[in-house]
């Protein structure tokens, strides 16, 4: 994925400008919250004090890191509008469950991460076996965000990777170690803003550029495979299902109900958004605040993905079954050098610096609050005054970056990014979502239910993830 | 042996991890004891009332109740008292009300599905 050669961008002084300036206010925004931070809860947790509209902007923030943004424009380019499943059905009814059903007994219960619900509802040893997996996937999916920012600094100054990754970590373990999940946040929201003075000049001038919507369609029914990639439905693209109506069985229940829901009711990164919330109607306001902007993304980058597909020569000859040295991966980075004049680029490069970084920040602030309290403080070295847990907290920021400049170079090694974080989901997210929602609806589901139901579904996904990798 | 791409194969994966999952957990439950009704209110549907759903659990401080560290383990949440949360507070208005928004984005990704089918 993102071959390098191709990321090389026309970058000129003008565009380091906005860049730099955007550095400063991140690392502005991580001294500003260390102010406030008085204890591990105010640490790790915000102490329970945003406001709604706050944590909604970055419960979708935390979630536009680099493989949605990278993956899904790849996707546009590639499948065309069938794309937006991801968003319409793949999120937003898994979004507002989560806020209306789930979030009572979440924020009720008071628990300060997923695992101590788990704790709470079934025993400790399932808080700790799912403690474990997630602190595992945060630091392997943190590397894959920073392998991304790491390309991104390559690209504009042209560094090497072994340089890139460690500075770009720096960056994110500066104002998350400062300021915690109150900076995490707090930029999460700038992140939002940011993002999107790279998306849309890119869509706006990417559809002058083919001629407006019409000519959007015209061209890209006139390339391979055609008219199928100007409808949503029945996907058969995106599921690979020749028969419409298993097609479209295929996307409601698979994309929208074990996957969507699989991830977005039990990650943590996203649930701690909504768990900093100051109340319980912030709380359960979190994922809906969220779920507006996640309905209207999909305008801004699987229509610029659709675009890059027709405008971008290396792109179209991809479609046509050509040789190309270039993937859809490479969508994003190939528009932006194709549509944007300089100045615009710098925003844009802001743009994707912030996307990185969101999502990267996301991982690690939320392995530090599963780690502090879950695996440290109820399981290893429990009954300690709450000083020592703020700088287990702040310890484990500083961890997590290293470890994480370390899985960034296993996620470089792997060919498709989007894959790896596929099978990781499957693995770590779906026996989660199980267990979860068993447990919600049967009362007498026991304690030692909750592990063995875990491990053995991810037993169950590892098994066909090998099988499908040696068939 | 399973010949799928890699995205359907990860989806196949998801169901069975899901599939599985419920299975073994329900297979283990009938040789295990269940938690008494009293320890999940709160924390499973059918146990919370409406009107309480969204009641705040306290655990109690660690000092409170006595320290049993066998193998590391303290049990924080042995005992949980409840008390109530207002569940609407800051709900004043329509726009600040969860259903009332949550069914508006819905309608919004149906108009959204309609313009683009």
């Amino acid at each position: 994925m993102l071959a390098q050669a191709d990321l090389r961008l026309d970058t000129i002084w003008v565009d380091y400008v906005f860049v730099v300036f955007y550095f400063v206010l991140v690392l502005g925004i991580g001294v500003l919250a260390r102010r406030s931070i008085a204890s591990s809860l105010d640490f790790l947790l915000s102490g329970r004090s945003l406001p709604a509209w706050v944590t909604g902007l970055a419960f979708i923030s935390a979630n536009l890191g680099a493989i949605e943004l990278i993956g899904m424009m790849a996707n546009g380019a590639e499948y065309g509008i069938a794309t937006v499943h991801y968003y319409w059905i793949g999120a937003i009814p898994a979004m507002v469950f989560l806020g209306i059903v789930m979030m009572p007994f979440y924020y009720g219960s008071k628990a300060r991460s997923v695992p101590e619900f788990l704790l709470m509802r079934f025993n400790a040893t399932t808080q700790r076996v799912n403690g474990i997996t997630f602190a595992l996937a945060s630091v392997l999916i943190a590397g894959v965000n920073l392998y991304a920012l790491g390309l991104i600094l390559e690209a504009m100054l042209g560094w090497s990777l072994q340089l890139a990754i460690p500075v770009a970590a720096l960056v994110v373990l500066s104002y998350t170690f400062l300021g915690g999940l109150n900076a995490a946040i707090y930029n999460e929201v700038l992140q939002f803003f940011v993002i999107l003075a790279l998306l849309i000049p890119l869509t706006v001038t990417g559809l002058a550029r083919v001629g407006g919507w019409d000519g959007l369609v015209a061209q890209v029914s006139a390339l391979p495979p055609g008219q199928e990639q100007v409808s949503a439905w029945p996907g058969s693209t995106l599921t690979e299902i020749a028969n419409p109506f298993l097609s479209v069985l295929g996307i409601v229940f698979g994309l929208g109900f074990v996957l969507s829901f699989g991830y977005w009711t039990t990650n943590f990164a996203e649930v701690q958004r909504a768990l900093s919330a100051r109340s319980m109607s912030a709380a359960r306001r979190t994922p809906i605040i969220g779920a507006f902007p996640k309905a209207l993304i999909p305008l801004v980058i699987v229509i610029p993905g659709m675009i890059a597909g027709v405008l971008v020569p290396q792109l179209t000859t991809l479609k046509q079954g050509g040789e190309t040295e270039v993937t859809y991966n490479n969508a994003l980075s190939l528009l932006m050098n194709e549509v944007l004049p300089n100045g615009i680029l710098g925003v844009a490069l802001a743009g994707l610096l912030a996307s990185f970084m969101a999502g990267m920040a996301a991982n690690v602030s939320s392995l530090n609050t599963v780690f502090t309290y879950d695996l440290w403080q109820d399981w290893i070295r429990p009954g300690r005054p709450d000083d020592y847990y703020l700088r287990v907290g702040r310890t484990v920021t500083v961890v997590g970056c290293l470890v994480a400049i370390g899985t960034a170079f296993i996620a470089g090694s792997f060919e498709n990014l989007m894959d790896y974080i596929q099978a990781l989901f499957s693995f770590f997210n779906a026996p989660l979502f199980a267990i979860f929602i068993l447990g919600l609806f049967w009362k007498r589901m026991s304690g030692p239910a909750g592990w063995t139901g875990l491990i053995s579904g991810t037993i169950a996904a590892v098994i066909v993830d090998t099988l499908v990798r040696t068939g | 042996m399973i010949e799928v791409s890699s995205q359907a194969g990860s989806f196949i994966g998801a169901s069975a991890a899901f599939v599985v999952g419920i299975a073994v957990a329900a297979i283990v439950t009938t040789f295990t004891t269940s938690k008494p009704d009293a320890e999940l209110v709160g924390l499973v549907w059918s146990l919370t009332p409406r009107a309480d759903r969204g009641q705040r659990r306290r655990a109690v401080p660690d000092e409170a109740v006595p320290e049993q560290v066998t193998a590391g383990a303290v049990r924080r949440h042995t005992a949980v008292e409840s008390v109530p949360v207002a569940m609407h507070e800051e709900e004043g208005a329509w726009w600040q009300s969860p259903v009332v928004m949550g069914v508006l984005v819905l309608v919004l990704t149906l108009a959204l599905y309609l313009m683009f089918v």
